[in-house]
């Protein structure tokens, strides 16, 4: 497929930390404008972790972020919901490693201190605060990035960073672009129901579906109540590749609207081990 | 096919009560190990219950302990656990450790049901 579009590039270009290089989430920027970064440590004798949410501008764009870093010696299993962060028991974020999500913001922001991180087998509940959006612009495009890593079956720790970009490809068609750097992981991401020509955007993103994912599969990440209505989602699954590939649709669209789908990604064994939600701009089709 | 429906009716009831044990929500699918333990535990303490003498009683305390063991530990791995693979096995695995050798226990020590 060529890749004359403008917009893309546009994004790509102004991508924060655009390294293609795939690398652990680098937390040295953070913070680097105002507002001052939220920011604590958790330390219960058992785990100990950092978490951090902060709204950075770089090149005239704001970008929120959230990150948890796991500063103990063990595994850390853990859901954030209003960073859109969530990590299976089982599969935990490894010591040392870094869970991290950044969306483009283009309204104001501010701070919601009832964001709490449910974490550990005894689900131990701890105050948090994020960055939100509060009031949403129009915007012409979004961005949503998301680094994180998982240990393989044979012990070694894979970083794995995907990029998520949407918006107008020209005056009639959409586009999306799905910037994928995860060695042997799947991504697996829910589009709205209504979304005209799903078989058509599936092949050309190369990607398995629409399925639709069973209570077993997503209850290692979402609670009883969010599960009910994510197994109605259909999800388009980009099957496991070993290199740094860009999948890129573009659809027939009039207006768009802005919209939030879950994105997940799965092991060698297609076990979900984290979960966050991306923001799109998709086709608004409601009739 | 009685000892069937008994083993069965046994399952069930662990399956809710597990459901009501403290269990992560991530883990909620473990109540199958405790009705599927229990099940086994009653079917294998039925067949066990033919024993006499100090072998019984023998089994009648090691099955207690195994059960109080593995209630204790449970108990205190759920509370400390952050996630690890291996915490998660060893939580099914204890889960297991708790309903069968409670169940194996019950036709031991006389507990029946439709007998009068």
């Amino acid at each position: 497929m060529t890749f004359d579009y403008p917009v893309i590039a546009i994004i790509l270009s102004s991508l924060f930390l655009s390294s293609s290089a795939l690398a652990k989430c680098d937390i040295s920027k953070f913070d680097n404008s105002p507002p001052i970064k939220i920011i604590d440590k958790v330390n219960n004798g058992t785990v100990y972790f950092e978490w951090s949410s902060d709204v950075d501008v770089d090149k005239d764009r704001s970008w929120v972020w959230h990150y948890i870093r796991n500063v103990g010696d063990r595994g850390l299993g853990y859901k954030w919901p209003k960073a859109a962060l969530r990590r299976a028991l089982g599969n935990p974020l490894e010591p040392g490693d870094i869970d991290c999500n950044r969306y483009l913001v283009t309204g104001a922001t501010a701070v919601d201190d009832n964001a709490p991180i449910t974490f550990g087998t005894n689900e131990t509940v701890q105050r948090a605060a994020v960055f939100a959006e509060t009031k949403s612009s129009s915007a012409q495009s979004s961005s949503s990035i998301i680094e994180t890593s998982y240990r393989t079956s044979s012990g070694a720790t894979v970083d794995v960073r995907i990029g998520v970009h949407t918006g107008r490809y020209d005056n009639d068609r959409w586009q999306l672009l799905i910037d994928q750097q995860a060695p042997n992981v799947a991504v697996a991401i829910s589009l709205p129901n209504d979304i005209d020509q799903y078989a058509f955007l599936a092949r050309q993103l190369q990607a398995d579906g629409p399925i639709k994912f069973d209570a077993k599969t997503l209850a290692a990440l979402y609670s009883e109540t969010e599960l009910e209505e994510r197994l109605t989602r259909p999800y388009l699954v980009l099957p496991r590749r070993d290199r740094l590939i860009k999948h890129f649709a573009v659809l027939p669209a009039g207006r768009l609207r802005e919209t939030s789908s879950d994105l997940m990604l799965l092991d060698g064994d297609a076990r979900p081990f984290f979960a966050t939600t991306v923001r799109l701009l998709t086709p608004d089709n409601a009739r | 096919m009685k000892g069937l429906g008994i083993a069965a009716l046994f399952g069930f009831v662990s399956l809710i009560l597990s459901y009501g044990l403290f269990l992560p929500s991530d883990l909620k699918s473990f109540s199958l190990i405790a009705a599927v333990a229990s099940m086994a535990g009653y079917a294998l303490g039925s067949q066990s219950s033919k024993i006499v003498g100090w072998g019984r009683v023998l089994l009648v305390v090691f099955m207690a302990t195994a059960t109080a063991v593995c209630v204790v530990t449970y108990t205190i791995l759920v509370q400390r656990g952050s996630g690890e693979p291996l915490e998660v096995t060893f939580l099914a695995v204890l889960l297991f450790g708790i309903f069968f050798p409670f169940t194996f226990l019950l036709p031991l020590v006389g507990v029946s049901v439709g007998k009068s």
